[in-house]
């Protein structure tokens, strides 16, 4: 056996999704699947070996490791790759993991793939598929130098369950960390949604349809009727702070396959679609008679949400015995 | 305080006009316009705002084709004060690794304090040129910011990460990357738009900027192709009553109620 499989990420649930397609892929290439357990979020190491990891790394002084910035990990990740043959790089695709493996692939004077949606080997080398053009193409990409720096999507790959027969060595790595580049003067936990869009049979979505924050009480009340989460686009999560910031769908966003999908004065640019698209039924309702969500839905309505919503609640709780 | 900031803008095909074609599934570009990547207006927004409430100068660095240039003018008509462009090979396919390599060529030449890139751009997304300039320029960059304040050369920025908000603090200089939420880019006036075409751009090429690209890219473009879309497209007719009983009586048949 020889090459590292490096996989890291600030997400336990992610890291463990990593894992799985990590062990596929050194399964294949009879590579070693290498896990770095480091930040506030790093599990038992017994954990991560039981979800697929050889070796564990984690740091001498664990203790004193909060939040660790993507600088310092990139340089932690970079240490770890060099003392083994460091064939690839697994990453989350979160903000801070697409920061990390950029910074990583820079160190090491490569190339770096972002929100993969798959990968291969084929005769020894990298393949990556990922979206473009805002979604509307998808693009197989190789990856030509090594080590490959790539961050996969969350959700991509399900987790292996754990398994606490399966072996593999914890190593304690002695670094230095560097200095943090940014002092930190407030950090908060963003305002969660109470639903989990990622597990959600119905989504319920509002675009900049609405007028006001108040007026998305008319999501709420027909996404409570039928049991379905909230979400939202982009300028009502980000410019508009109108919804929380986990609940925005699209490629900066979640990534939802929900049985049930319906967007409300959503316009349907390709950046939304793409985290909707993988929805079994979608249906939208818009004013705009050329709005292209049409295109992307499966039944439609050309109307003002605003009439529409009130009577749609009514008629499902009717429909539902409610 | 007088800032020197530079504002990375790249200008990319209008993506919502790229065609599909129907057999092969590929990308059609012909006609295509190219515009500036939606988050680069927001970077260079927020650069002028800085040199209005500052002082300075605004500097925009653009890698590309050399038939995109002159989307570089709504920059300039935005209030950036001089545009340089970095020609290339319209055929080379160039990864953020060689992007970065030659941004960082014009960014040593121009010793800024403050660098503003979008979050990541409208065709790839690839959200990689702040923190690879950070790692090659050896300066601290701070990702998605959405305010950003400076006092005495000591910069206080919010930004939103995956789970959390922060505040962060630190000195000059350092790169910002930016996405919508930051600022509404102006629209600027036809005298902008008319005074825009006396500032200067200046073209320069990989050898005035004595980089070498890596013979082999990191990458390689095996295939593209959009994904089918399989959606029935029914419209639902009637007023709000009838409209609502019909798909409400559909979506129970399908049984996705459940
Ligand atoms: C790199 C990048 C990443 C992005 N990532 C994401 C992402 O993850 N998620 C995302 O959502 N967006 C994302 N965007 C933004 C995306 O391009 C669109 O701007 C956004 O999705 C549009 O949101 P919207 O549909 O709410 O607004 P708009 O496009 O303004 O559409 C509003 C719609 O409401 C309709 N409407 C208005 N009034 C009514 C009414 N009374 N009744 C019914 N309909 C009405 C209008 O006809 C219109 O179609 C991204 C953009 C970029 C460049």
């Amino acid at each position: 056996m020889s090459g590292l499989l490096l996989t890291f990420s600030e997400r336990r649930d992610i890291l463990y999704e990593l894992l799985s397609l990590a062990t596929r892929l050194a399964d294949e290439n009879r590579w070693i699947v290498g896990a770095v357990n480091i930040g506030q979020n790093s599990a038992d190491p017994n954990d991560v070996i039981g979800r697929g990891a050889d070796r564990v790394f984690q740091l001498q002084s664990a203790s004193g490791v909060g939040d660790l910035q993507p600088q310092q990990i990139g340089a932690i990740l970079q240490h770890i790759g060099e003392s083994d043959e460091l064939v690839m790089a697994l990453i989350g695709a979160t903000r801070e993991g697409n920061e990390t493996a950029s910074r990583l692939a820079q160190m090491l004077g490569v190339g770096c793939v972002t929100g993969c949606l798959d990968l291969e080997v084929k005769e020894r080398k990298v393949v990556a598929w990922r979206s473009l053009y805002g979604g509307k193409f998808t693009e197989k990409v190789a990856i030509n130098g090594s080590p490959a720096v790539v961050t996969v999507l969350p959700r991509r790959f399900t987790s292996s369950p754990p398994n606490s027969q399966r072996k593999g060595e914890v190593l304690i790595t002695e670094f230095k960390l560097p200095v943090p580049p940014l002092k930190v003067i407030s950090s908060e936990e963003k305002t969660k949604s109470l639903a989990d869009l990622e597990g959600a049979n119905i989504i319920i979505s509002g675009g900049r349809g609405f007028k006001k924050k108040e007026d998305l009480q008319l999501l709420e009340e027909l996404a409570k009727t039928v049991g379905g989460a909230v979400a939202g686009t982009r300028p009502l999560t980000e410019d508009m702070d109108w919804l929380p910031a986990d609940s925005q769908v699209g490629l900066s966003g979640k990534k939802v396959n929900p049985k049930l999908y319906i967007a409300c004065g959503v316009s349907g640019q390709i950046q939304h679609i793409i985290g909707m698209r993988d929805s079994k039924v979608v249906v939208s309702i818009n004013i705009d008679e050329n709005a292209p969500i049409f295109q992307e839905s499966d039944y439609y309505i050309v109307s003002d949400l605003y009439e529409v919503l009130p009577t749609l609640t009514r008629v499902f709780k009717e429909a539902l015995g409610k | 305080m007088l800032l020197n900031i530079v504002v990375c803008v790249k200008i990319t095909f209008d993506i919502s006009l790229i065609g599909v074609d129907s057999v092969t599934r590929a990308p059609i570009f012909r006609d295509v316009p190219f515009k500036i990547s939606d988050f680069d207006l927001n970077a260079i927004e927020e650069a002028v705002r800085l040199k209005e409430r500052h002082g300075g100068k605004v500097t925009s660095v653009s890698v590309g084709p050399i038939e995109r240039k002159d989307s570089i003018k709504r920059a300039l008509a935005m209030g950036v004060d001089e545009a340089y462009f970095v020609a290339i090979d319209q055929t080379a396919n160039l990864d953020s690794l060689q992007v970065a390599e030659i941004l960082h060529a014009v960014l040593r030449r121009l010793s800024a304090d403050t660098i503003i890139c979008g979050e990541g751009s409208v065709d790839e997304y690839n959200s990689q040129i702040g923190p690879r300039l950070s790692e090659l320029l050896g300066i601290p960059v701070v990702a998605y910011a959405s305010k950003v304040e400076i006092t005495d050369r000591t910069v206080t920025a919010e930004r939103s990460l995956e789970r959390i908000k922060q505040t962060v603090r630190c000195n000059l200089p350092l790169i910002l990357s930016v996405g919508s939420e930051i600022n509404e880019p102006r629209f600027p006036t036809l005298l902008q738009i008319m005074g825009a075409s006396k500032k200067p751009i200046k073209v320069l090429t990989t050898n005035d900027l004595e980089v070498s690209l890596e013979e082999t890219p990191a990458l390689s473009i095996l295939d593209i192709s959009a994904p089918e879309s399989r959606r029935r497209r029914i419209r639902i007719e009637g007023d709000s009553e009838t409209a609502a009983r019909k798909l409400v009586a559909n979506l129970v048949q399908e049984g996705v109620l459940t």
